[in-house]
């Protein structure tokens, strides 16, 4: 069963999605359901050897274009919601053991141009409100399957981390009547000691208020909404900067860095949002190369995040790191 | 602790010379389920006059 339940507590929604127990965990790498099907082999999702991107709808959704009833009445204290809404996969390459780091920077750009075709297609749907693209990398983050992948979530409402950056950037958008992230990326260029990484339209950086040891922030410079506003040289300058700092990730423990990549952008909900700016989040959750950051007590139960590192001395070891890249 | 960033340290090379200029093709088809859309994107190389800087329409996307 999947619904929306609402949390009076903290004034927020969360999703249930039971079916989602079954999900395929960890299958040997000869039985991956997300390897392209070989002739005479398994069927795979995949009935294509061979492919650029290809995008599909989650076997195990947490949100449906059809959703199923809710399994508890709604009520006036705790209201109930269909789980309305679409999940997508999107594969990086047909080859089981890459990795998004490995691939070439015009990959890069091919994923780019498939994550706005998907911005747009999923956010014109009457019911989205939100388009969040993600990946989650590594069994350190717990993903079920180690295929090269990432993920679309389009929601049904704008989710709480989103809620609270829009609240954010409108109050200080009305105080200073400048946008907040690029206040927050021109104080860093200024800076300089957590940048990671620059090109002519974008900036990486570890922000100041980073929660992870590595967190680094990919930020345009000039002042775009979403992937919607992108022209032909943001896609090319984001596609090169995010590929060296993935290889520098990975440079970082010499081994496979995990991490969350979160790619924040306006809602899709017709509102203007001319105070946000498009921007990716990545959290790698080590601290050492065999110490995971653990989101426990103060992080989960009080929402208070203690960061065991200095912003400015983990930027400065990711920026060694950064090499030219080229096409 | 001090750790400055020198000028340019972390610069790339200028990336407009070679950065390929791509058209996708999109296959959209069903899966084998028969309920689900799976979407296919196949690129490939345009030629162009060397210019894909800011100033360009902004509608680039060949259908993307």
């Amino acid at each position: 069963m999947s619904e929306l339940r609402w949390n009076p507590l903290l004034g927020e929604w969360l999703v249930t999605a039971t079916e989602r127990q079954e999900r395929t965990f960890l299958p040997p790498p000869d039985y991956c359901p997300l390897c392209p099907t070989r002739p005479g082999g398994y069927e795979t999702e995949v009935p294509a050897e061979t492919y650029d991107v290809v995008v599909f709808e989650n076997k195990f959704p947490s949100f449906h274009r059809h959703p199923p009833a809710p399994a508890i009445e709604d009520s006036a204290f705790y209201p109930v919601r269909p789980a309305k809404g679409v999940c997508e996969v999107v594969l990086y390459s047909p080859d089981h053991n890459a990795t998004l780091a490995g691939l070439p920077a015009k990959q890069f750009l091919k994923l780019i141009l498939a994550w706005t075709d998907r911005y747009k297609a999923l956010g014109d749907l009457e019911f989205i409100k939100y388009v969040f693209i993600f990946e989650n990398k590594g069994k350190e983050i717990g993903v079920t399957l180690t295929h090269p992948h990432g993920q679309i979530y389009a929601y049904p409402l704008i989710p709480p981390v989103i809620v609270k950056e829009l609240e954010q950037s409108f109050r200080h958008h009305e105080a200073t009547g400048h946008c907040l992230i690029c206040d927050i990326k021109d104080q860093e260029l200024r800076d300089g000691r957590r940048v990671v990484a620059e090109n002519e339209c974008f900036v990486a950086y570890i922000p100041f208020f980073a929660r992870w040891p590595y967190e680094v922030h990919v930020t345009p410079k000039r002042h775009i909404r979403s992937f919607l506003e992108f022209e032909e040289r943001d896609r090319s300058d984001l596609a090169l900067i995010m590929k060296q700092l993935l290889v520098a990730y990975d440079g970082v423990f010499n081994k496979s860095m995990p991490y969350m990549m979160n790619i924040h952008q306006a809602p899709t909900d017709g509102l203007p949002y001319d105070h946000y700016h498009f921007h990716i989040e990545f959290y790698p959750p080590l601290r050492q190369a065999e110490k995971l950051k653990y989101l426990a007590g103060s992080e989960t139960g009080a929402g208070f995040f203690i960061n065991d590192t200095l912003a400015e001395e983990k930027a400065a070891e990711v920026r060694a790191l950064i090499k030219p890249i080229v096409w | 602790m001090t750790v400055h960033r020198k000028p340019n340290e972390t610069e790339t090379a200028p990336s407009d010379a070679q950065a390929p200029h791509l058209v996708v093709e999109k296959e959209v088809t069903t899966m084998a389920d028969g309920k689900r859309q799976m979407i296919f994107y196949n690129f490939s190389e345009a030629k162009t006059n060397g210019h894909n800087g800011h100033g360009s329409n902004g509608h680039d996307r060949h259908g993307a």
